[in-house]
């Protein structure tokens, strides 16, 4: 082991200088003449911060001093330093001080191999922040389009929003639908679909200033927002421009296609605070109302509507506790024939024993039920409740025909007759022939040849099944032929206006005749005077039932009604003038 | 609002001692408070001091940085203007360090009422050279070197990586306290308050003050050498000039006695 008296400090491959509290060079190795050509002689007595270039004179007032006084000692402080032939090399520089801050002694080391490695990190620095640049955009850009995506729509809206003031101007949020963009896709295949979405993309981002926002929400949806004081009416010449620009002609490999879009729009500000998703919905919303409107046209969100949509909601509600709360009951109307006075059946008739409002009738109630799952779980309990009902009678020796009314909608299920079937099988006593299906609503039948199916599966059931409000709505006829049914009912208004129109005259005589040509049978509905019914039978329609007849009654008062017909009511009501008695 | 409690906490400010008077201390480039930890024991005796960290150093709220507001000494200025406004400083003797000298400069221009004199300790109005008849001491070329320099000693590295990964939209989440090692700043704080500090040109500044002024101007000094200080001294309408037999910039740290002594005389209390 050598002991120090041996070693030399300019054995050191380091440069090693002692200065005093001044910072005079008192010492400096021959390290520091061979390495820099900083000579002993013409160091001492110099102010070592001479050595260094003047940034670093500023690197050591700033950092490395405060160090000093703080911690006794700094350790590798980059600096630059200056050699007496003019260059400039990079150092570095660790100090400490003695106990009485008398000296201080430094080592000065070159920092070649560290300025190679800070390049590198500068390098590698570098290529981090453009791949994070580069996956920031990607996160927010549709790869298709290069439109932002829904990501950036959703932080473009929450920007806007949260730096939205009172009285400054807001936007105008646009949800773009294409219609029919499907067929495009089948047609002439994905690849052209996603050419005819970029070239889309481009005319939107065209169509708009610079400050406005086009995204792609998804599929063939794009949202636009809009910058601007907008005056909400529909006659905005940018709509227009919007539209115009959708329609026209797309070239592409040489096949010219044709586009239009549905576009449904809103504004911000509005009365009431809203979150970015509330805006796109009311867009989506208002878009949905251009489809339903025919396509090809822009709609606005009417906040009104949303209130609507409320009290709808609060409706069902109300509805869906009524069923829970067993406040629904069933009313029988009975059929006759309006010649023999022969009973015919009964019409189950809906009724809504209101805890407050007392008895309502179905228009109270079934036009907010139409086509929601509330109105299906209703359709399936009147079905249950009137089966349940004509077995009861059954027991009682009157076995009755009773027809259910049924909603297109809740015939067209897909649980519909899987549904059925179970209820039938738990009144296996009921004859299948006394029920009778009548079908509501046919004109909202959007697929005639499903709901002929279905049809025909309950008539294979061995039920009957009549086309209610016959002569209503515009596709009747072709439903006539397409839906193959036991009878027709005739619509009250027909019978209500015969004998004073003579055009009801006509159709109800029309509906006569067809129904014998399709071989079904017929029943009029709203017979209220023994006119109505004499008129009825004189053109071949027996079958009827109305006020004349008798009003829907309870259930239990149906068997005692049947009996006083049958002794007597029949014969007051009709037997002096039909019978000639 | 800009109250006592958030600008407390905004700027780290701290209050200790008791006297009279009121001292703010103000720390330079590069630093925090803690420069001030060798006079402190001795003027919190007599004096009420203040220290705190401008916005972007030592303990400050990082969250409450402006590249804008802080690319010009104005920016600080106005961290001193709220500090002395939220906690209603009367009859201050603004005591700053370095670059803080006109720093409390422009903040005397602005509530001249609060200010009762300036003790400047190093001070440069700029530190380029102007032409003959100005010489600051640092080329353009120098100060661009700094810069450079400050990164190649990874000043603040420890939070460049950070938001870059976790992206300039989470930055609040990185509030708070600025990393514990001494003179430690944010690297684009450090770089901004750099800019501010080497390449600006804050002469006019000198004859428009009229607080009585101290400047401590150390014999050598890399910074601020002494021609800078008598420079000043002609300039000023009420200052007084004394060179320090010292070496350095950092003099309050390295002659904590003789810049106590100064303070005290400027004051009238002979310590």
């Amino acid at each position: 082991m050598y002991t120090p008296s041996l070693l030399s400090l300019d054995d050191f491959p380091v440069g090693c200088l002692v200065t005093d509290a001044r910072r005079r060079v008192l010492y400096s190795n021959q390290y520091m003449m061979e390495q820099y050509g900083h000579s002993p002689a013409a160091l001492a007595g110099s102010d070592l911060f001479d050595l260094f270039s003047r940034a670093s004179q500023i690197l050591c007032e700033s950092f490395l001093v405060p160090a000093l006084a703080r911690d006794g000692q700094c350790e590798e402080i980059r600096l630059t330093m200056r050699t007496p032939t003019g260059h400039s090399l990079p150092v570095m520089v660790s100090a400490v001080h003695d106990e009485a801050c008398q000296r201080c002694f430094w080592s000065i080391l070159s920092a070649h191999r560290s300025e190679h490695l800070f390049q590198k990190l500068k390098q590698t620095q570098q290529l981090l922040e453009q791949k994070v640049t580069l996956l920031r955009s990607l996160s927010h850009t549709d790869p298709l389009t290069g439109l932002p995506n829904r990501v950036a729509l959703s932080k473009h809206l929450d920007r806007k929003i949260d730096r939205a003031r009172p009285g400054s101007e807001g936007f105008a949020l646009a949800f773009i639908d294409l219609d029919c963009f499907k067929a495009i896709n089948d047609r002439y295949g994905h690849e052209t679909g996603d050419k005819a979405l970029a070239q889309i993309a481009m005319r939107l981002a065209d169509t708009l200033r610079k400050h406005d926002l086009v995204a792609r929400f998804g599929g063939d949806e794009f949202v636009v927002v809009l910058d601007g004081r907008f005056s909400r009416v529909l006659d905005e010449p940018i709509w227009n421009r919007l539209t115009q620009r959708l329609t026209a002609p797309l070239a592409i490999d040489g096949v010219s296609l044709s586009l239009s879009a549905s576009i449904g729009i809103t504004f911000y500000p509005q009365s009431s605070t809203l979150e970015p998703d509330q805006l796109i919905r009311q867009a989506d919303q208002a878009m949905y109302q251009a489809k339903l409107a025919g396509k090809n046209q822009v709609c606005l969100f009417d906040s009104d509507d949303e209130v609507v949509q409320k009290e709808r909601h609060a409706a069902l509600l109300s509805l869906d506790e009524a069923l829970a709360g067993e406040q629904f009951r069933l009313f029988y109307q009975p059929k006759v024939n309006m010649r023999t006075g022969e009973v015919l059946g009964a019409e189950a008739l809906i009724r809504w024993l209101h805890p407050e409002q007392g008895l309502l009738g179905p228009q109270a109630f079934l036009p907010v039920l139409s086509n929601t799952p509330s109105g299906i779980r209703l359709g399936r309990w009147v079905i249950m409740t009137a089966l349940l009902q004509m077995q009861t009678w059954r027991e009682q020796g009157l076995n009755l025909s009773v027809s259910i009314n049924i909603d297109g909608y809740h015939l067209q299920h897909p649980q519909f007759l899987q549904e059925l079937g179970m209820m039938l099988a738990d009144v296996p006593e009921v004859a299948k022939a006394n029920i009778e299906l009548e079908v509501l609503e046919t004109s909202a039948i959007q697929d005639v040849a499903q709901a002929a199916l279905a049809i025909n599966a309950c008539r294979a059931l061995g039920l009957k099944v009549s086309l209610d409000d016959f002569g209503t709505g515009y596709s009747s006829l072709s439903q006539l032929r397409d839906l193959p049914v036991d009878t027709l009912k005739i619509d009250r208004s027909f019978v209500q206006n015969m004998l004073t129109r003579p055009g009801d005259l006509a159709i109800l005589k029309g509906v006569i005749g067809f129904a014998s040509a399709f071989e079904c049978g017929v029943i009029a509905e709203g017979v209220e005077t023994l006119q109505h019914s004499q008129k009825l039978v004189a053109l071949g329609c027996e079958a009827g039932q109305g006020y004349y007849i008798a009003r829907p009654m309870p259930a239990d008062e149906f068997p005692g009604w049947v009996e006083r017909w049958t002794q007597s009511e029949f014969h007051q009501k009709y037997g002096a003038h039909e019978h000639g008695i | 609002m800009l109250n006592k409690t958030s600008i407390t906490a905004r700027n780290n400010v701290t209050v200790t001692g008791d006297g009279a008077k009121t001292l703010v201390l103000a720390h330079g480039f590069g630093c925090d408070q803690r420069v001030w930890q060798y006079v402190v024991p001795a003027l919190s005796k007599r004096y009420t001091l203040v220290l705190f960290d401008y916005v972007g150093s030592g303990r400050s709220q990082l969250s409450a940085f402006s590249q804008e507001r802080y690319a010009s000494l104005e920016g600080y200025a106005q961290d001193v203007v709220e500090i002395c406004e939220a906690l209603d400083l009367n009859d201050v003797h603004f005591v700053g360090h370095s670059v803080s000298a006109t720093i409390g400069q422009l903040a005397a221009l602005k509530i001249p009422e609060r200010i009762a004199s300036q003790v400047m300790i190093c001070p440069s109005p700029c530190f380029l050279n102007v032409g003959p008849e100005y010489q600051g001491g640092f080329e353009r070329a120098d100060l661009e070197e700094l810069i450079d320099l400050m990164e190649r000693n990874y000043i603040g590295w420890a939070h460049y990586l950070a938001p870059l990964v976790m992206g300039t939209e989470n930055s609040d989440q990185l509030i708070g306290e600025l990393s514990e090692s001494f003179c430690s700043t944010d690297p684009i704080v450090a770089r901004v308050f750099a800019r501010a500090t080497f390449f600006a040109d804050y002469r006019a500044l000198l004859p428009r003050v009229t607080h009585p002024a101290l400047l401590l101007q150390s014999q050598v000094d890399s910074l601020a050498n002494p021609a800078v200080g008598r420079y000043m001294h002609a300039r000023m309408p009420q200052s007084t000039l004394q060179e320090l037999p010292c070496v350095g910039h950092c003099i309050h740290m390295t002659h904590p006695d003789i810049v106590i002594r100064e303070i005290d005389a400027w004051l009238g209390q002979a310590s």
